[in-house]
Order: C-alpha cells, then structure tokens, then sequence
C-alpha cells in the first residue's frame, strides 16, 4: 500500500464538506470572480477508515449519497474518499471523480465546446478542451481554498463541526 | 493531428525550477535531446521512454505549431517495453526438448536454451506502447499528467527532470494549501491540523443491544 500524502486527510474532509453543504442547501459558492459556482454529488462514493488498510467500502449507482449505508458509514466515522462530482460555474459543468486523499481528478468529463466560438479551427477545439481542464483544475482549487478557510478558522470546532454532526445525527433519523 | 481529449482522468503537479519558454529554440531542442527513440528491433528486454511530438509518435520532429498554444503548451511522452512473452518461450522450450528426445535438461542447459530462445524471438516481438498527453501551464507552473499510474507518474518526473532541470511535485492538499496564500495563523492552524472524528462510533455499539447473557456477564465483571 503506497504511502498518503501529509495532511491527505483534508481532501477526504473537503468532500465530506461539499456533502454536507449540498445537502444543507449550501451548494452554491461564491467565487472570487463574483460568480457563483454549485456543486453536487453523483453515483459514486468510496468510504475507507482512518487506517489505510481497513475496509474500503464503496457505494454506486442509483443516490448512493442518499442510502441509509452512506450514513452507516459517516455515523460509524468512515471517510469520503473518493466522490463523483457535478461542479458547474455558468453554463460550464464538469463531471468527476475526485480522489480526496491524493486530489487526483478521475473519469473528468469536460463541458461541450461551443461550436459558434471555435468555428471549423482544430486549434481553437484544442484550446477550448485545454482550457476546460484548466478550468475544472481552478475551479476544485478554489472550492478547496473556501473548505481550508472553514477549516482552519478559530471557530470551526465549536460551530461547523456541530453542524456537520448534525447533520449526520438528521440523515439517521430518516 | 488528433485533437486535443475532451475527458479523462489526470493527475496534476507543480513545476519546481526554471524551464525555458515553449516558444523558444531552446525548449524545442530539450524536447529532441531527449526524444523517444524506437527499442522495435532491439534483441533485449528493455524500455524506452521519451518525448513525441503530439502529431508524430515517432520522436523525429517537435514542430512548434504542434506543441505551443496560447496559454499552454502540449506535450506527449511514449513509453514503449520489450519483453518477451512467458508463453512463447515455454513453447519453444518444450519444442527443443522433444528435438532432443526428452532428455531432462541440467540448469545450465536449460538456461542456456532459454538465452538462445530469447536471442531467437526478441527481434520478432513488437514493443507495448504508450502515448501519454501532457498539459504545461507555464504561467501557473503547473503541469497535468493524462495517467495515473505510479510508473507513468514516476517516467514524466524522471524524463521532465532529465529534459529540463525542474522537479515536478504532486499537487497535494498541503501542496494547494500552500498556493493559497494562508494568513499565518491559518498556516499555524494548517500545521496543527489533525483528522476530525465526525462520526459517533458510540452509535455503532448501541445499535446492537446487549444480549441478556451478555448484560448478565458485563454486570459479574464490574462487581
């Protein structure tokens, strides 16, 4: 089993966040740009433990996020990580596998490029799919950097954590 | 040329050290020093890995209007391994043994077969090939990997260092951190940062109750 990185943990923490901000109606971010950015989970979540070599668990298809084994393993403290995600800023929309514990960007599915921006030029369809990795890559970046910015504030232990537990308190209740 | 991918998987790294323009005669030059050149009719096991022009695999031309978009530079590394297929050689082992009436081989017979079968085969055996696409962000230093694997991982660092001089670290969550431009107490909190528990492993444990032997023995134990 190869090594993770330091910290690694905070990848895993960033999409168990952006799970309980979409679930929370708090998917919407915004950007420093002014825009806004949403964010949503799709059919794939892999939980593993705090140990790397405990179980792995994975759930796809159907609303793996919404199952009652998806709260199973956040109540039993597991973590996120791995997650397919939907990012979208404007009309662009990426679809991902985000590795939280190595940020390794899995099964990207870019947006369409517009034909009426690039016309017929090769170059231009080159630039445009460039362009929309770059994009995504900014995008998760800055998603990050607002996770960080929760996460290593004073205030976080006493007022998003309760929250986050919370929230996971509600999803056992359903 | 094949258009630039639209989907995939990637893996992304920051660029450590000077590496000269993409436009300039001097990073083309880089890129052809360190070119992939063909192992096809190599008689040994071995591999190659270099660099390839996105229009043509065989490594002869980097041409500038290929590799240089604005904003962006494309890059390819092939990496092509010779070896020679277990199967194959135990068939003509077996065929050279029956030749010689079934006799059983001594060790060295044997190896020295098997060093004759492989002389024999190699040049006849075509290479694996892989064609990896290879994102450089000058501006922002940083450079995406279409692979994930830790050999392809490991090949792009040793052949970009080779080639240029700079080191290529992996865009780890501390490694973003640390472009974010952190105040220093969220530095100092970053630094102290330890795993959160969100979960009630409690939970886990009163979701099975005691059995009523079990709760009688918890009882005699705490007396």
């Amino acid at each position: 089993m190869k090594n993770l990185p330091e910290k690694a943990f905070l990848g895993e923490e960033f999409l168990t966040w952006l799970w309980y901000r979409t679930e929370t109606g708090q998917g919407e971010f915004l950007r420093k740009n002014g825009s806004y950015a949403g964010a949503s989970m799709e059919d794939f979540l892999l939980f593993g433990g705090d140990d790397r070599d405990e179980l792995e668990q994975t759930l796809r298809r159907g609303l793996p996020s919404k199952s009652p084994e998806a709260t199973t393993a956040l109540a039993e403290g597991k973590r996120l990580a791995r997650a397919r995600l939907t990012l979208a800023t404007g009309e662009r929309e990426w679809v991902l596998v985000l590795d939280g514990r190595t940020f390794d960007f899995l099964s990207v599915k870019c947006p369409e490029e517009d034909p009426e921006d690039i016309g017929d030029d090769p170059m231009a369809k080159d630039l445009a799919r460039m362009q929309g990795f770059a994009e995504l890559s900014d995008l998760v970046d800055e998603l990050f950097g607002l996770f960080l910015e929760t996460r290593l504030s004073p205030s976080f232990e006493d007022k998003e954590v309760p929250r986050i537990r919370a929230w996971i308190r509600d999803r056992q209740k359903l | 040329m094949a258009v630039f991918r639209r989907n995939g998987s990637f893996l992304r790294f920051f660029v450590e050290g000077e590496v000269p323009a993409a436009d300039s005669d001097e990073f083309l030059k880089a890129l052809a020093e360190n070119r992939f050149r063909t192992i096809e009719n190599a008689a040994s096991e071995e591999e190659s890995l270099g660099w390839i022009s996105p229009g043509d695999a065989s490594g002869s031309s980097f041409l500038r209007e290929e590799i240089v978009y604005p904003g962006f530079t494309r890059l390819r590394m092939r990496l092509d391994k010779k070896k020679l297929p277990s199967a194959w050689v135990k068939i003509y082992m077996d065929a050279e043994i029956r030749a010689k009436g079934g006799r059983k081989l001594s060790a060295k017979e044997r190896k020295e077969l098997r060093e004759d079968i492989a002389d024999q085969l190699l040049p006849r055996v075509l290479p694996s090939v892989r064609l990896v696409d290879i994102l450089y962000q000058a501006n922002k230093g940083r450079l995406f990997l279409f692979a994930t694997s830790q050999n392809l991982r490991e090949s792009v660092q040793n052949l970009f260092f080779r080639t240029f001089g700079a080191r290529l670290i992996p865009a780890t969550t501390l490694e973003i951190a640390e472009t974010l431009r952190l105040s220093r107490e969220q530095a100092k909190a970053l630094e102290r940062c330890a795993p959160l528990e969100l979960g009630d492993k409690r939970l886990q444990r009163r979701a099975v109750p005691a059995s009523p032997a079990e709760q009688e023995q918890s009882r005699e134990a705490s007396a």
